[in-house]
């Protein structure tokens, strides 16, 4: 089953137990986000190495300014944006830098999931892939918000923290998402999804 | 139009869609959570935990050693201006004190020499002049009026060389000056 985000009550408990001084509570609070974080990333760039290395900072990051951060709230908001921001740097020097991406770091990511995942009963892994590239083919608004959902696995109001947008505004963007997602995929097939989906 | 889940805006799974959401947009939805690509390489959340643990234990050091020392520092800080005020106020002199300071305060007189005795007599005499008014050289010159009138003329008290008409017009000159003054 897909680990869940920790309640916010339950995540300002854990951050504060590490500030004290837990260390298992703060590998309690990498187990939850880092997967999600490293999701996020491949899902975004394509590439596993780059994802992982960003992973690894933005923890590094947030580990050092953990003690700074406890009172402000919005953990998820917080490590999520610091990552995203790494990725756009990074992104940027190497556009700046005119390195060539290799064909098979872009290819889309859209295959298996974690062991501890439900089986896709309904919607096998050929699908999920088809699924995924026409997500690939939206605009990169509408994967933004996508992919801060499913992939990330945060909720629309994290997700209006993170990209500081009122609630409404992402829950329209989201909309606007998959009605797009659903015209790309035409409507018998996107009933099919929703149909094994539900 | 559909109505919006009753959502826990916390928890994507119960998260509500936007009402203008049908079956099919939500089927969607589901769809893309329960496929979404969370693939992650075997030991990345060991390796994320080992380095961050660092930068952690790093930060707390920080935290701790340098807590006491910023507070010790800020009351240094506020302790060193309190005294600074005091000394200001302390070494600022009191009005009093400024005015015995210029009581003590000697002036070097200078003596003068005759001519420029006179010269100073006649620049009071000016002063004087400036300083009457219209009514009061009006009564002056009536005083001489009356005082020619009653034969006194050949009697008048006159500085040296001065004639009686002379007498009688520097003082309508400075009834003319004070009329001027006096607008």
């Amino acid at each position: 089953m897909r680990g869940f985000p920790l309640d916010s009550e339950h995540a300002k408990t854990m951050i504060r137990q590490a500030v004290d001084g837990d260390d298992a509570a703060w590998e309690a609070i990498v187990s939850e986000y880092a997967p999600r974080v490293h999701a996020l990333l491949v899902s975004n760039c394509h590439d596993h190495d780059l994802a992982e290395e960003i992973t690894q900072s933005t923890f590094c990051t947030v580990a050092a300014k953990l003690q700074s951060y406890v009172e402000q709230g919005k953990f998820e908001s917080w490590l999520f944006r610091i990552a995203m921001n790494r990725l756009r740097d990074e992104m940027r020097r190497r556009k700046r830098q005119a390195i060539p991406v290799a064909g098979e770091v872009l290819r889309p990511v859209a295959k298996t999931g974690r062991e501890d995942r439900a089986p896709h009963e309904k919607i096998d892994t050929d699908m999920a892939e088809a699924l995924w590239a026409a997500v690939g083919d939206l605009a990169e608004a509408d994967q933004e918000v996508l992919h801060l959902r499913h992939v990330a696995g945060l909720s629309f109001k994290q997700i209006a923290e993170q990209l500081e947008h009122p609630l409404g505004t992402v829950l329209a963007r989201h909309f606007r998402a998959i009605k797009r997602l659903r015209e790309a995929l035409g409507d018998e097939i996107a009933g099919d999804f929703a149909s094994r989906g539900h | 139009m559909t109505k919006p889940d009753p959502g826990n805006p916390d928890n994507p799974h119960q998260d509500a869609l936007d009402p203008r959401c049908d079956a099919i947009d939500r089927g969607l939805d589901a769809a893309l959570n329960q496929t979404a690509p969370r693939e992650i390489p075997e030991g990345l959340v060991e390796r994320v935990a080992e380095a961050s643990l660092e930068r952690l234990h790093a930060g707390r050091a920080t935290t701790l050693r340098f807590r006491p020392l910023t507070r010790l520092a800020m009351a240094a800080c506020v302790l060193l201006a309190v005294m600074a005020a005091f000394w200001i106020v302390g070494h600022q002199p009191a009005p009093e004190g400024r005015m015995l300071a210029n009581s003590d305060l000697t002036v070097d007189v200078t003596p003068v020499d005759a001519a420029t005795g006179n010269a100073i007599a006649r620049f009071r005499g000016l002063q004087k002049v400036s300083e009457l008014n219209y009514a009061d050289a009006l009564v002056d010159l009536e005083d001489l009026v009356w005082a020619f009138h009653h034969g006194a003329g050949s009697r008048m008290v006159l500085s040296p060389g001065e004639t009686n008409m002379e007498a009688v017009e520097n003082e309508l000159d400075s009834v003319r000056v004070v009329a001027r003054l006096d607008g």
